[in-house]
């Protein structure tokens, strides 16, 4: 093995203390291009093949005409069916459903939240004052509630998941459709919002569904308008 | 180490630059990967376990794996749908995700390398750390991509906000598993300390090399981190774990200057090297007398390319 001199001769004879030996750095087992380039090109490989199968397994594209308050292909009728109707002590608005297809997650003397049981879609559906708060409130309010959860919450303007003539009980709504990641589940969610009022109560409804198949999501979405359409008003139920 | 804060710096771009596209769920397997990645390859690199590095860092790797692949299903199994976890309250969820599941978390690491703990073979405070460390990053990165399983088939570009996923993607990718590692690589270490470093060593971490004080701040730490992200937005979380961070490697920090102390007092004086850090003479034992490096840290010497000793280049 052949081996550099460590130390450098000194100028004029032998006498003089050696100095410090040249260095020979200890080699890595890998050196350090070579590290960088198993780094990138395992990384590169990963994020490819992780780019194929989002590919191969994201949402197939939006087909259909949107039909109906929610934009979904509407359901066929379901004949005669009794409803459960819940009403606020608070605010004297009622809600109307199908506790076949629906079941109560939470409710306050203001609000009811239902978890559609055949779908992946719920319902939050909150009221309060009109005297004390607009449906623009509401609305901002309740952008502000969820992204507590969805705090990468962001607009959603693709044509398919727009609300077409909004509409609470029959009184015409703002809406808006936003989409994000829920936090606690890391599941993209969709996020309709509706809100409108009548002299007595300001309503909020939004529609959660964290169905990516547009197709399958709309017709989920078809039992959320049921209820929408089940809304009543305190005007209109005095 | 050059190479690992380049390959650490590349990474952060590569996620940076797939969250400006918008494509999340790339680069949210790009977070989940990038510790345990640089790991694997530190590990490999140091050749810290030489007679059997496959076994060992499979092991502890693996272990990582597989319990937060389950810790990960367990976390989705509880809770039933977005819509139900969109009506939880505030305090519902910062006791499942900032108090339930990062407990489970901190328990499930900390058992694979205790495993380990009963081998003679395994006998430094450095052994506890890295166990402790490379069960850590490999557990974090496994349960991000269990539970954004889901999230994987919304398509590669899904509505959301860039910059809240960018910062949830960096707490996700780099300090998360830094948390983790720090604060289950001590823990881990104040085990070996305990039962396996020599006796007049005991004391000198203080209440921090204790296995139940280390175990309780470990568990503190990760719970801290997680319940801030519950809690605060994005960017506010991903501030205050950077903090964390701090605090659990200055924590490491010092378990690994005893573990290398420990390692240096095991080893005879050597004969004269160049130092691989600095290049001046120095005794191959323990630190280099010049820079201070612990030359047990450095990647070791390929064989047949050692630095030469000061015998063999003596004129």
């Amino acid at each position: 093995m052949s081996v550099q001199p460590p130390y450098a001769q000194p100028p004029g004879g032998g006498s003089t203390p050696p100095t410090a030996p040249t260095a020979a750095p200890a080699q890595s087992r890998i050196s350090r291009n070579a590290l960088i380039a198993i780094f990138a090109g395992v990384l590169a490989g990963l994020l490819v093949v992780t780019f194929v199968l989002v590919k191969i397994r994201g949402p197939g594209r939006a087909i259909g005409t949107c039909v109906g308050a929610l934009c979904p292909p509407q359901p066929g009728p379901k004949g005669l069916i009794s409803l459960v109707h819940w009403r606020s002590p608070a605010l004297g608005y009622s809600v109307g459903y199908d506790s076949s297809d629906w079941q109560v997650l939470g409710q306050d003397d203001r609000s009811l939240r239902l978890q559609n049981t055949v779908g992946d879609v719920s319902l939050w559906i909150e009221g309060a004052p009109a005297s004390q708060l607009s449906p623009q409130q509401l609305f901002q309010q309740r952008l502000s509630a969820l992204q507590q959860n969805i705090s990468t919450i962001s607009a959603d303007n693709a044509p398919e998941d727009r609300i077409l003539g909004a509409h609470i009980g029959f009184v015409p709504a703002i809406a808006g459709t936003y989409g994000g990641t829920e936090q606690a589940t890391s599941q993209q969610v969709w996020v309709y919002v509706m809100a409108a009022a009548d002299p007595n109560a300001s309503i909020i409804v939004s529609a959660v569904s964290a169905e990516p198949d547009f197709k399958d999501r709309a017709a989920f979405l078809g039992f959320a308008d049921e209820v929408l359409n089940e809304i009543i008003f305190p005007s209109a139920a005095a | 180490m050059q190479g690992f804060r380049i390959s650490l710096v590349l990474g952060v771009a590569v996620i940076v630059v797939l969250a400006v596209a918008g494509l999340f769920p790339v680069a949210l397997i790009a977070a989940a990967i990038l510790i345990p990645l640089i790991t694997v390859l530190y590990l490999y690199d140091v050749d810290l376990y030489e007679d059997e590095p496959l076994r060992v860092i499979a092991f502890t790797m693996a272990w990582g794996v597989v319990t937060g692949i389950l810790v990960g299903l367990v976390a989705r199994a509880m809770t039933p749908s977005a819509g139900a976890a969109l009506g939880a309250t505030t305090g519902s969820r910062a006791l499942k995700e900032g108090l339930l599941i990062p407990i489970i978390a901190v328990v499930v690491m900390l058992a694979g390398p205790l495993i380990l703990l009963p081998y003679r073979k395994f006998n430094d405070v450095l052994d506890g750390a890295t166990f402790g460390a490379a069960s850590a990053v490999s557990f974090a990165g496994a349960l991000v991509i269990t539970e954004a399983v889901g999230f994987l088939g919304a398509g590669l570009r899904p509505i959301g906000a860039v910059w809240p996923w960018l910062f949830r993607l960096l707490a996700l990718g780099v300090a998360i598993p830094i948390l983790y590692a720090g604060s289950i690589g001590s823990a881990s270490a104040a085990f070996w300390l305990r039962y396996r470093a020599p006796a007049r060593d005991r004391s000198v971490l203080g209440a921090l090399g204790h296995p139940v004080s280390a175990v309780l701040l470990a568990a503190a730490l990760v719970v801290a981190g997680s319940v801030l992200e519950v809690l605060l937005s994005p960017l506010l979380s991903l501030l205050c774990l950077i903090v964390l961070d701090a605090v659990a490697l200055v924590w490491l920090r010092r378990v690994i200057h005893l573990g290398l102390l420990e390692e240096a007092a095991e080893k005879e004086l050597g004969p004269e090297i160049a130092c691989p850090n600095c290049g001046q003479a120095t005794p191959s034992r323990g630190f280099c007398v010049n820079c201070g490096v612990s030359l047990v840290a450095l990647p070791k010497a390929r064989a047949g390319a050692s630095p030469p000793t000061a015998a063999e280049t003596m004129p």
